[in-house]
């Protein structure tokens, strides 16, 4: 490890309602890969995007070679040397590799382009990176992988001196990130300033030498990867809140039967030999980091993507889910992480909502017959306790927790008793939360059986009867509520096999 | 503040269109001011039969009158002669016609905007009859006189339509067939095939210069000894009166574009000429006869051992007929029926009885294109 | 990376891969159609059908190159059809009926094609408005504009024979009673500057950027709304110059008329492997397609397909086309 060449202090950013980083500390030294980890929403790319300039800072300094920084756009910092891979890549994939790599920048012999030459300098870069891609290839024509070394190569070509990677294994094969190591590698090497962003324990321990944790926005500690455990860096992640009213233990009986029951399903990468069984009564608790597959298992089971392989068993009988309606028809209900884009349409009124999964049940003939929707539509408001002047109120008008109640109401109405919560408090402020969750506790205590997928600790802990935790597609752990600690889930929930 | 600048510009266009809209109302309402303002001043009269005011005065008249469109330099001179003969009666004309002559809709509409206006007398050519009823009725509810003119108002309600000032086109379409029947009468040998290219299969006026072309053809070859049959659009086909004999040595053979593109006809006339045994084409109007002249370029065959008709007169046509690509066109009297329909018009709202006038029509040829009676008819000088 | 880099011997051969799988079918196809119609018709065979077959395709070919630009930002020009009718009608208009020099009709032509197409680029990337919906605008814009600048009239220009009739030998020289199609010579000319343009010059590059990925593209640092409006500023000009070849090959038009036309050149496009949804496209496939389109379109009548059946089979080739363009995307997904 070399000198400092970035430093970070005491940065601090507000968004309304939001205080997103509280004086957050970073130290990049030339010569090092430093992790950045935390939990989903701890603040690690607000962190990045203020250094990159996307988002200024509310206060806090930002030192760069020696000098105080403060860029106003990616390309002021970019022009500096301080370059982000993305994990969402940025390329023009019908043009070449060498012509992706200098967009913008390119070699001119008179007006035209000389595309030999951005050829071998293309073929140069990726010599010093020692990877072989040729520069004439079209873009869209390379695995991800290989994109994601144009990507670098792309930022060693701008005189990169900081190069931040944003979870860039996350959608690489063992090979690639074999690969991606080894050139990380060389770029410490080089001396270059790498922070590297994962949520995969295991890599931090191969590839990093110093980790800063942060958490709910704040800045935790920074060790030395060598000289820490994992356990010391997940303790450090989930901290030692406590949370309210964790549940202790199942509220299921023993022996109450299953009423669903999926094995070795298999839909993409994200979803891979999936299999766990839901008891009448249950609410499931499904946790995991971002991208951890779980959104991908529930549209897999629910028929909204398709699934390779796998059997799902619904009352013990084998069922065929290929469309959303026959998941309808088997009475699974789904309420999207995204209500305005899956859940509910926010030009209609809370009656047409509620009855648009079964309509078929209010046909007068050709007409719907809107006396019995408004008649249904009320009592579920009265129900659910949804706060809405009347059934004819436009569901834009309803506050985020009304809005999930019609939703709620939706799949009620349509009788389904297997619900699937995909984020069910997403955007719903405190006070409406509790009342979501007491309406659950209520649904699964007339029988219904819920799955409910969560990216809050303090959620699936109060409201789960038994965890399933994955991680990258995989089921890595199973926990029944009584045994279930924070830690004890985040450490499935970092598993790599 | 994007915004914001486009919705000051956007105001700012609506108060300038809208200013501009009120100067033109002023300036409108004072030239027109005396005739506007009495009629409306007369309305319970005009309710009345027509016939109860013979001495209307001529300054007070206002005829509408709603063409089958005015994009042809025919209708220019239509237009023409309703004009100049609207002057010398002292009487006030509008013409107005669709944007194109498959425009329905836009006709029906230039109709229910002419009698929101009071006129006199209005004077029609209708696309299509079908879509006006309900227009040509209030007509005659209202007691407001209409004369058809070029291809009229076929079917109209009984005793709506006073008068129809138009060329016979089925007999000028006839005219045509015994030129070009007298020209290659002695070039059938074996079967041969006459080619009709036509604009379009709705027009009255287009489908009946073409019937009259194909069934006095049809007549003239069968008395001739030989037989005869119609191929190619369906209208043609059922609404010819030529009995159609299989394996008959006279086709003729009808192509109608899908729509009206020159570029389309001229490819009818390519296919045509690819056909065994052409020895004639005839197009039955301007458009048509100007794909004639236009495939001419690549085809010259065409005005050699093709010989070629046409009808109406643009100047491409003209130019042809003087060449020689066309053996001769006809040519309506456009000018002529201009005149005859606002003279129609005048003695109809005077209340004196009027009927069925025939324009008339000529074959004109490189011989006789340059005497003054042909000549003042052709409109594409 | 096997996944990615499907393909057999033939899709891998190298000029295969040089030229494109799509464009050497469709050469295929065309020529097949060429025995085809030559086999059903004898009038096929003849010098005159190719003569008119390259009337077809010159208006058709310019409009295709100008549109193809718009295409592969992944964009479209509907204006087209309708513009180029109204552009030579402005421009038959000034020299008939005004009786200015030819050359100023041959310039005003042109310039209302650039005029029109600068509206529809800004309308797009600085108004935002869908590029679909825009140029539909302009396209009714156009289509009245025409009619009521020439009067309502429908405008012939000038015969061959005629003192200032020299505009229809632009694309069709007589030499010794021989009709030589010297506009195929100025078309590939175009075609090749223009492809030149696409692959070689930084706009060029740039316009294929914004169609493979804006966002990116912007983040490169480059200007995208002024490349974007400059596709629509050739699209623009090259139906200027496809006005003038229409009006050199048939002479007249009616005011309104044109509708329809545009969906010939970007079928054209299309079947030349210019992709609806941006990024792909060259101007060869374009050239290539539009010569299929002019063959359908004077062969089909020869084989005794009347006007309506050849829409059908004409349409039915656009969805094989499309669903091509589909599965390209999908690979390329």
């Amino acid at each position: 490890m070399g000198d400092v060449i970035l430093t970070m202090k005491g940065i601090d950013k507000s968004f309304p309602g939001v205080h997103a980083l509280d004086h957050v500390n970073l130290e990049v030294r030339k010569g090092e890969v430093h992790a950045l980890m935390g939990e989903n929403g701890a603040g690690k790319s607000t962190l990045m995007k203020v250094l990159t300039g996307i988002y200024s800072k509310d206060s806090g300094t930002i030192t760069y070679e020696g000098k105080e920084v403060e860029f106003t756009n990616p390309r002021e910092a970019q022009d500096a040397g301080i370059v982000i891979v993305h994990q969402e890549l940025n390329m023009m994939g019908h043009l070449t590799v060498a012509q992706n790599i200098f967009i913008g920048r390119e070699f001119m012999k008179g007006k035209l382009i000389d595309d030999k030459k951005m050829n071998e300098e293309a073929k140069k870069l990726f010599d010093q990176l020692g990877i072989d891609i040729d520069p004439k290839e079209t873009m869209s024509r390379l695995t991800v992988g290989k994109q994601q070394m144009c990507e670098i190569a792309k930022a060693i070509s701008h005189d990169a001196k900081v190069i931040v990677f944003d979870e860039p294994s996350a959608a690489l094969t063992e090979a690639e990130i074999e690969e991606l190591f080894k050139i990380i590698r060389d770029l410490r090497n080089k001396q270059m300033g790498i922070v590297y962003i994962s949520h995969r324990m295991d890599e931090i321990k191969v590839i990093t030498d110093r980790v800063t944790v942060m958490r709910d926005g704040g800045y935790v500690g920074t060790l030395i990867t060598k000289d820490s455990t994992k356990d010391d860096i997940i303790n450090m992640m989930v901290g030692r809140v406590i949370y309210e009213d964790p549940k202790t233990e199942s509220a299921v009986p023993k022996d109450a039967p299953v009423v669903l029951k999926v094995e070795h399903l298999n839909a993409g990468k994200m979803v891979r030999d999936v299999s766990f069984e839901l008891r009448k009564g249950e609410i499931l608790g499904f946790s995991g980091l971002m991208g951890a597959g779980r959104t991908e298992t529930a549209r897999a089971l629910f028929g909204a993507d398709p699934k390779e392989s796998g059997d799902v068993y619904v009352n013990g009988n084998k069922v065929d889910i290929k469309t959303p309606q026959d998941a309808v028809k088997y009475g699974i209900g789904y309420l999207s992480e995204d209500r305005k884009r899956y859940g509910i349409v926010v030009g209609k009124t809370v009656a047409e909502n509620s009855t648009m999964a079964s309509l078929e049940n209010f046909m007068k003939g050709m007409f719907i017959d809107k006396k019995k929707e408004d008649e249904v539509a009320q009592q579920y408001v009265e129900t659910l306790k949804t706060k809405t002047p009347s059934v004819d109120q436009l569901v834009v008008n309803l506050s985020g927790g009304n809005q999930q109640k019609v939703v709620i109401a939706k799949w009620l109405v349509r009788n389904c008793d297997i619900l699937i919560f995909d984020e069910p408090t997403r955007g719903i402020d405190v006070g409406a939360k509790s009342e979501i969750y007491q309406l659950m506790s209520e649904l699964a205590a007339q029988g219904k059986s819920i799955i409910m997928i969560s990216s809050e600790m303090t959620e699936i802990l109060r409201m789960s009867d038994r965890i399933v935790v994955m991680c990258e597609g995989k089921k890595t752990g199973e926990l029944d509520i009584s045994e279930a600690t924070q830690e004890r889930i985040m450490h499935a929930a970092t598993l790599r096999d | 503040m994007k915004k914001k600048v486009l919705a000051v510009l956007l105001t700012a266009a609506m108060a300038a269109t809208l200013l501009a809209g009120c100067g033109n109302n002023g300036s409108t309402e004072e030239t027109n001011a005396p005739a506007a303002e009495e009629p409306a001043a007369e309305e319970p009269a005009a309710e009345e039969p027509a016939a109860e005011e013979p001495a209307a005065d001529a300054g007070q008249m206002s005829f509408e009158i709603v063409s089958k469109g005015l994009q042809h330099e025919y209708w220019q001179a239509v237009k023409q002669g309703v004009e100049s003969k609207a002057a010398e009666l002292g009487v006030s004309v509008n013409f107005v016609g669709p944007d194109s002559e498959s425009n329905y809709d836009q006709q029906v509409q230039q109709v229910e905007n002419a009698l929101n206006s009071n006129p006199t007398a209005i004077g029609l050519a209708a696309l299509s009859t079908d879509t006006l009823m309900a227009q040509l009725q209030t007509c005659l509810d209202k007691g407001i006189p209409v004369v058809g003119f070029d291809s009229g108002v076929p079917g109209a309600p009984e005793g709506s339509v006073l008068a129809n000032c138009s060329t016979d086109n089925y007999a000028a379409g006839a005219m045509a067939a015994e030129k070009v029947y007298e020209a290659v009468k002695d070039k059938i040998d074996g079967t041969v095939r006459v080619g009709v290219v036509a604009q379009d299969s709705v027009s009255e006026s287009v489908v009946n210069r073409g019937l009259g072309f194909i069934d006095k053809f049809a007549e003239l070859a069968v008395a001739d000894g030989h037989t005869a049959t119609v191929v190619g659009n369906e209208r043609y086909i059922n609404d010819s009166k030529c009995e159609k004999t299989d394996g008959a040595n006279v086709v003729i053979d009808v192509r109608v574009p899908q729509q009206v593109d020159s570029a389309m006809s001229v490819a009818d006339v390519n296919s045509l000429l690819g056909e065994k045994g052409i020895i004639a084409l005839y197009g039955s109007n301007e458009h048509s006869a100007n794909a004639i002249v236009t495939a001419a370029e690549n085809h010259s065959e065409i005005g050699d051992t093709v010989v070629a008709a046409g009808f109406d007169s643009g100047a491409a046509q003209i130019q042809a007929v003087r060449d020689g690509v066309l053996l001769g066109s006809i040519t309506q009297a456009p000018v002529a029926m201009g005149e005859i329909l606002v003279q129609t018009l005048y003695d109809a709202a005077q209340g004196k009885s009027v009927s069925d006038t025939d324009t008339g029509c000529q074959w004109y040829t490189a011989d006789n294109i340059d005497d003054p009676a042909i000549w003042d008819n052709l409109y594409g000088k | 990376m096997s996944e990615k880099k499907k393909g057999n011997a033939f899709t891998n051969n190298p000029l295969v891969k040089a030229v494109g799988l799509q464009k050497i079918v469709v050469v295929l196809v065309l020529i097949l159609l060429v025995v085809v119609f030559s086999v059903a018709s004898s009038a096929f065979r003849q010098y005159s059908t190719l003569l008119s077959v390259l009337d077809c395709t010159y208006y058709l070919a310019l409009l295709g190159i100008g549109v193809t630009f718009c295409l592969i930002t992944g964009g479209v020009d509907l204006s087209i059809g309708t513009g180029m009718f109204c552009y030579a009608l402005v421009g038959g208009y000034l020299i008939t009926k005004q009786e200015t020099p030819v050359i100023v009709g041959i310039v005003v032509t042109v310039l209302c094609g650039l005029l029109v197409g600068t509206i529809n680029g800004l309308i797009v990337s600085k108004g935002g408005h869908a590029p679909f919906l825009a140029t539909l605008c302009t396209m009714m814009i156009v289509r009245g504009m025409g009619a009521i600048i020439t009067g309502n009239s429908s405008i012939t220009w000038p015969s061959a024979k005629a003192p200032n009739g020299w505009t229809r030998l632009i694309f069709k020289m007589d030499v010794g009673g021989t009709k030589v199609p010297i506009g195929l010579l100025w078309v590939l000319i175009l075609a090749v500057v223009m492809s030149i343009f696409l692959n070689k010059s930084r706009p060029g590059r740039y316009i294929i950027a914004i169609g493979s990925n804006k966002e990116a593209t912007r983040l490169s640092g480059v200007n995208v709304a002024k490349y974007q409006t400059l596709a629509y500023m050739i699209s623009g000009v090259f139906t200027g110059l496809a006005a003038l070849a229409y009006s050199s090959a048939f002479q007249s038009m009616i005011p309104g008329g044109g509708g329809g036309i545009e969906l010939n050149a970007i079928g054209g496009a299309i079947i030349g492997g210019t992709s609806m949804s941006g990024g792909m496209g060259t101007i060869s496939g374009t050239i290539i397609g539009v010569f299929l389109m002019s063959v359908l379109q004077l062969g089909l009548p020869m084989v005794g397909l009347q006007a309506n059946w050849q829409q059908v089979i004409i349409g039915l080739v656009l969805i094989i086309a499309v669903y091509i363009d589909v599965l390209k995307n999908k690979r390329l997904a």
